[in-house]
């Protein structure tokens, strides 16, 4: 199993439920807890798994404005656990979730160095590093009914656009969506095959084919709507 | 990336202390002789140089419950690897200084010299090589990080050594010896200067994933600095930055000048400055080497 997310930066709408969603679960879950400086002060600081960036998009035919919600997109060449001198960083075999034990991490800071994507974090009162665990203390959980067993994010974004599944399983929707979609792998370059993927959102080109009318009347409506176009 | 004072000062010492016990260990196959006691008391002092810098190195960890976990993983981290050999080069040390004090044997004595000098090289090159593996920092992965850590090691080591051997009033170092490295780490550090310029195999449009627009954040999602951006993105002016190069620059030459005057007027107190220019220089140097570069994940905060 390549368990893993799917992202839609299309449809998202940079609401943060699902970083919310995800410290609430987190910081009482096996990783726990997430902890806070004073967050209700002027500068508060503390440790996320999921933090979203947001970003306009400028081309030749449209502008958008863009959610980008980055976590752990657990690696299948994952530097951060080749670096880790404690062990404590490891990626499992079954399903390829990237975990930090937190009883051997001594928080030197190296595995957050060697992640590409800004997705550890030391947290600032326990002094060990923070990640991503995929809610793995969720999804394999048989007390809760079985369409819950989804990461918290997943569940709580309100416009779907967080896919969960395996990529190992070609049926699965998370491998259709991945193709029918053209999901991006981030930093391709580095070499780290991410497992999550990224849908790119598309161009307004993409979306409103332009097509000319064939019959005379439909031409000239077309130059019309051209001509008093913004 | 942020410069951390403790581990800036652990490279910068350790690399001084490590290239010292290299030539110490070199003693043998060259020309200078020394007596077993200014021998003993080099060794012992590069052992505590050394040791004070790995001491620095756990004052930079957050958890320092856990440190004694960190020699577990020798078979991919370079950190274990370099806390491994860190520890070994201990008995190593002692079992050399021992036996050229009480053993007759040159052979033996040349050995084991040999030995520390290669697992004094061996730690350095683990240090440098736990920056230069990190695909993520382009400008430290490049073989010049670990030429220019064992470099300046290797100088910054003969001109300490040379301090201690000309305080104990015993012997000098060949000039040529000091002079070499230094102008080797000089060079090298200038080469990894001009290759700082060169962009980095990541773009914005490879870090989102999106290739159809220009890319412009608008907000980073919190109201305060994060742990990412205060560990990354850590910058100072392109004009600190030449100065700061002019003067590590002028104090490594300044060091090997009064490297040389110390062998010619057999002076320790030239010597000592010499060795305290050289080390003010590489700490200049070592701390420019943290705040040029530039991670990867700043393609996400720019």
């Amino acid at each position: 199993m390549r368990l893993g997310l799917i992202i839609d930066v299309e449809t998202c709408v940079g609401c943060h439920g699902c970083a919310t969603a995800c410290k609430q679960w987190n910081t009482s879950g096996t990783i726990g807890p997430l902890s806070d400086i004073e967050p209700y002060g002027s500068a508060p600081d503390g440790a996320w798994l999921n933090r979203i960036k947001t970003f306009e998009l400028v081309s030749e035919t449209s502008e958008q404005t863009v959610h980008f919600p980055m976590s752990c997109l657990h690696c299948e060449n994952a530097d951060c656990v080749s670096v880790c001198p404690t062990g404590a960083s490891y990626k499992r075999e079954e399903d390829g979730i990237v975990l930090v034990d937190q009883d051997r991490c001594m928080g030197c800071n190296l595995c957050a160095w060697a992640c590409p994507y800004g997705a550890r974090e030391l947290d600032p009162v326990q002094g060990t590093m923070k990640k991503c665990t995929l809610c793995v203390d969720r999804i394999y959980d048989e007390r809760l009914p079985e369409e819950e067993r989804k990461p918290a994010c997943v569940l709580t974004c309100p416009t779907n656009s967080r896919l969960f599944g395996d990529f190992d399983d070609p049926q699965s929707e998370v491998s259709q969506v991945a193709a029918a979609r053209d999901g991006q792998d981030l930093m391709p370059e580095l070499g780290y095959a991410p497992t999550n993927q990224y849908l790119a959102p598309r161009s307004n080109k993409e979306k409103l084919p332009q097509r000319r009318s064939e019959d005379l009347l439909g031409s000239i409506t077309d130059w019309i709507k051209e001509a008093i176009a913004r | 990336m942020h410069p951390p004072f403790s581990i800036i000062f652990f490279t910068v010492i350790t690399g001084m202390g490590y290239g010292a016990l290299t030539w110490l260990g070199l003693l043998p196959l060259t020309a200078t002789t020394v007596s077993g006691q200014t021998l003993i008391i080099s060794l012992c002092i590069c052992l505590i140089t050394v040791t004070s810098g790995l001491l620095s190195s756990i004052l930079h960890l957050a958890n320092k419950k856990n440190a004694w976990l960190a020699l577990s993983q020798i078979k991919t981290s370079w950190l274990s690897r370099e806390g491994l050999v860190a520890l070994i080069l201990f008995p190593v040390a002692i079992s050399y200084g021992a036996a050229s004090s009480y053993l007759a044997n040159a052979g033996t004595v040349t050995a084991l010299g040999l030995l520390l000098a290669a697992n004094a090289i061996a730690v350095i090159f683990c240090t440098s090589m736990i920056y230069a593996s990190l695909k993520t920092v382009p400008q430290w992965h490049t073989k010049l990080t670990p030429s220019s850590y064992l470099l300046l090691g290797f100088s910054s080591g003969a001109l300490f050594l040379n301090a201690v051997l000309v305080s104990t009033r015993d012997e000098t170092l060949p000039v040529a010896l000091f002079l070499g490295c230094g102008v080797a780490a000089i060079t090298v550090k200038a080469l990894h200067w001009r290759a700082l310029g060169k962009p980095g195999p990541v773009t914005v449009k490879s870090a989102l994933g999106i290739s159809h627009a220009s890319m412009l954040l608008l907000d980073t999602g919190h109201g305060s600095k994060n742990f990412i951006e205060k560990e990354f993105c850590y910058d100072v002016g392109p004009r600190t930055q030449r100065q700061a190069r002019v003067i590590v620059i002028v104090l490594l030459v300044g060091a090997l000048l009064l490297g040389s005057l110390a062998v010619m007027r057999d002076s320790w107190i030239v010597a000592c400055s010499a060795c305290v220019t050289s080390l003010l220089g590489i700490f200049l140097e070592r701390w420019l080497f943290f705040v040029e570069a530039k991670h990867v994940v700043r393609k996400y905060y720019e």
